[in-house]
């Protein structure tokens, strides 16, 4: 190997080395700093609603090793850096003197470069370029890259707060994106030769989405997502119906396809959106009925079938709209004790009730102001009808929204192995009165039904429960309760008979 | 290479021969011999009595230059040093002749050099520069090599004629001659007093001769620099003009050569091709000590030039 070679190897060894160190020191660095900052951050979130900060935390972590990496490759050592890195080893500078002369030819470049050789012979096993920084530095850097990953483990209220506010905007994602592609068809159909009516109709429509939008953007909660995602489902349904009857009408073949396309276009969305709900809390069913999950799902379907007539009669128990909801949602089965609880939070007991549709009267009685927003939800699930009985009973009364459905019932009752939160879909009939009989509420004009459509459970799923077991598991609930004497006098024999119907 | 190691170890041996004469002074009889190879001329400091003249009477020796003394005094004149035009009759021809004064020798001792007038002492000047001397519109070249080793009383001041700055400069380096130690004090008197006669024949013995000298020296000034040694010395030259309370005056560029040049030599006495960030270093102290020009500050609160000197070097620590 010539002089000239064996000198550049040497400064290439050095340079790699150099490298290394270098990029572990700035990987160190920016542990050091970026883990500081990630910890601040994550501490902040402990006590702030930050939603998505795994991703933010990611994000620091990322933008650490980057900066690292960049600073690094920047901070690159050149041939010449190593060259006086190597002479730091007891070289006094004949390695960055021969690097600097390796292409002059002249006797005393050719003596420098030999010294440095022979140099390099006996010294060449002293250059150790200490790669990893010292310890002090190493250790914290380590822990510091580990306190925010468990302090992300901390769970306190702003946590769930943040992730609430995740789902939320993950829903309202959603949601406008099918916002948008409606609005695109109704672009499309409103770009026909239509009649100032229609486009009307259409302006119409379309302020409606961009009300829908501006409230989904700004939703901070699961429950108005879902609310607002509720309300959408019946637009567009109302929507389709619309242009589907301006299709109709329309005299140009164009145009009426146009419309077809954008109702069709509406339909669909409906239907998506039905399933994206039902999608953003798949397992609030079951996990409300971790014995009855089987009722569960036969109270959605049920609720999806119409039972939701049933439950206009439960609605004009009117003071207790919620019971009404309840019927259509037999999904939150159980849980509706709890949902119950959670509205009335006064109301233990008849949290408890709730289980029964029965005691949909204790709902009422106790929700009632409440009840009449439709808070009370405990959806006890397949014994809505019954919950119409005890709607009769309700002397609570006091359901001001007396409609068939009185209350607006958002079912976000909590079972004991977890949240039943909202499973529906609710659209509003804006001030409509329940013709029953048996309505005992006042009528005070302000109260807005709310039908629900179960999307939950397991047969939203696609999966099959046998109905003799959801009875008899029901059964035996109504049964141990008339025993423990969980239910008011005078009702163990409606409750009876009612099982013996079957 | 021989060539080189030979005249390494010559001189290794020139240094050693020195050693045995002159006790103690282990920086400074390194610092003469690096003078000698960079061709500069001394400045030597220090009390009277501490062996200037002995010591340049053994490096003449041992290096076989002829070596002359000058004793400055105030009504030295200028031809008492660089010699005279006299008028000669030979016979019926008459004629002006040019008589050598002592500074045509290739070691100059000059003694006391401050007690001279300023006149005097600029008489130097071309000698130490350029290597000749002009008289009556002639110029005579110096014997090769020439050195000339100034020495200064920095104590006794009253009648004194203080070097300027200008002519400061033109000395390579200067060396502060210290007091030497208890021990080094105990061989010095043993050595002069029982056993100088013995070593007399000895010690006239030369070692190296004229011709090796100025072969050495053209080495010497083919020694390697790096571009980062370049720009560590040029870091430093520039801190000396840098704001600092305690200078007045920052180094000139001969300053920078004459750093570069001590170097070379330093590295030459150790064997290599090339100058280190320590060779720099090392020359800084005896290159710019008498070229920086203290502050007021300075004076009163008793820093040194060499102290100001650390304290540059401090400031510019070497960049790898």
């Amino acid at each position: 190997m010539k002089e000239t070679d064996r000198i550049l190897q040497l400064i290439r060894q050095v340079r790699g080395r150099l490298y290394v160190k270098e990029l572990i020191f700035d990987l160190t660095v920016a542990a050091l700093v970026f883990s500081g900052v990630g910890a601040v951050f994550v501490l902040l979130s402990l006590f702030l609603p930050i939603p998505y900060r795994t991703y933010y935390l990611a994000a620091i972590y990322g933008s650490g090793l980057l900066t690292a990496l960049i600073l690094s490759f920047f901070r690159r050592p050149s041939l010449k850096n190593a060259a006086l890195a190597a002479d730091s080893f007891g070289f006094e500078e004949r390695i960055i003197t021969a690097y600097e002369n390796l292409e002059k030819e002249g006797e005393m470049a050719l003596l420098q470069r030999q010294d440095t050789l022979r140099r390099m012979e006996k010294t060449e096993k002293q250059i150790r370029i200490r790669v990893l920084p010292k310890g002090k530095m190493v250790l914290p850097a380590l822990l510091l890259l580990i306190l925010p990953i468990c302090m992300l483990f901390i769970p306190t209220a702003a946590t769930g707060r943040g992730e609430e506010i995740e789902e939320a905007r993950l829903i309202a994602k959603e949601e406008i994106r099918e916002i948008e592609k409606v609005e695109e068809a109704l672009e499309k159909a409103g770009q026909g030769d239509l009649t100032e009516e229609q486009l009307a109709e259409i302006e119409k429509m379309r302020k409606i989405l961009e009300e829908s939008k501006a409230t989904l953007s700004k939703a901070k909660t699961k429950e108005v997502a879902m609310q607002e995602a509720g309300k959408l489902d019946y637009h567009y349904e109302e929507m389709s119906k619309s242009l589907s009857g301006l299709a109709g009408l329309a005299g140009d073949q164009e145009n009426a396809r146009a419309l077809e396309d954008a109702a069709k276009t509406v339909k669909e969305q409906a239907g998506q959106s039905g399933d994206q709900q039902a999608s953003a809390d798949p397992g609030s069913g079951p996990s409300g009925n971790p014995d009855g999950s089987d009722q569960s799902g036969e109270g959605s379907q049920s609720g999806e079938k119409g039972q939701n007539g049933e439950n206009g009669q439960d609605g004009q128990n009117g003071q207790d709209g919620q019971d009404g909801q309840s019927g259509q949602d037999g999904q939150n089965g159980q849980s509706g004790q709890d949902g119950q609880n959670s509205q009335n939070g006064q109301n233990d007991q008849n949290g408890q009730n709730g289980q029964n549709g029965q005691n949909g009267q204790n709902g009422q009685g106790e929700g009632e102001g409440q009840s009449g927003q439709g808070e009370g939800q405990s959806g006890q699930g397949a014994e809505n009808g019954q919950g119409g009985q005890s709607g009769e009973n309700g002397d609570g009364g006091q359901g001001e929204d007396s409609g068939k459905d009185g209350g607006a019932g958002s079912g976000s009752g909590q079972s004991d192995t977890g949240k039943a939160t909202r499973d529906r879909d609710y659209i509003s009939l804006d001030k409509n009165t329940g013709d029953d009989a048996n309505l005992t509420g006042k009528d005070t004009g302000q109260g807005n039904t709310d039908q629900a459509r179960a999307q939950n459970g397991l047969t939203w799923r696609g999966e099959h429960v046998d109905a003799d077991q959801v009875i008899g598991q029901y059964r035996k609930q109504a049964y141990s309760g008339i025993a423990n004497g969980s239910y008011p006098k005078g009702m163990e024999d409606v409750i009876k008979n009612y099982f013996d119907g079957f | 290479m021989d060539q080189w190691n030979e005249k390494r170890a010559l001189l290794t041996e020139c240094e050693a021969k020195i050693r045995e004469s002159i006790i103690g002074m282990e920086d400074i009889v390194s610092q003469l011999l690096m003078v000698m190879l960079s061709g500069g001329n001394i400045l030597l400091e220090g009390m009277p009595g501490l062996g200037k003249t002995k010591l340049v009477q053994t490096v003449g020796k041992v290096f076989d230059l002829e070596s002359k003394r000058i004793q400055f005094t105030p009504d030295l004149m200028p031809q008492d040093i660089t010699g005279t035009t006299i008028f000669m009759r030979s016979g019926d021809e008459n004629t002006f002749t040019f008589r050598k004064g002592p500074v045509f020798a290739n070691l100059i001792l000059a003694d006391e050099i401050n007690r001279a007038t300023p006149k005097t002492q600029s008489a130097m000047l071309e000698a130490m520069q350029e290597g000749t001397v002009t008289e009556g519109g002639v110029t005579y070249p110096l014997p090769k090599p020439f050195f000339v080793l100034a020495t200064q009383n920095p104590i006794e001041t009253e009648g004194t004629y203080p070097l300027p700055e200008a002519q400061l400069d033109r000395f390579l380096c200067k060396l502060n001659l210290k007091f030497p130690k208890s021990e080094e004090l105990k061989k010095i008197l043993y050595l002069t007093e029982y056993q100088e006669k013995e070593k007399k024949t000895e010690e006239d013995k030369t070692i190296c001769r004229k011709e090796d000298l100025l072969e050495m020296m053209e080495m010497v000034s083919g020694i390697q620099v790096a571009d980062p040694v370049m720009d560590h010395l040029v870091r430093i030259m520039a801190a000396t003009h840098e704001k600092n309370p305690y200078i007045r005056v920052g180094a000139s560029p001969r300053g920078a050569q004459a750093i570069l040049r001590l170097a070379k030599a330093k590295a030459f006495i150790e064997g290599r091709f090339n100058i280190s960030f320590e060779d720099v270093r090392y020359a800084a102290y005896p290159a710019l000590r008498h070229r920086i020009v203290l502050s007021f500050d300075a004076l009163t609160e008793g820093i040194s030039s060499d102290e100001v000197i650390r304290r540059i070097l401090e400031s510019c620590p070497v960049s790898r």
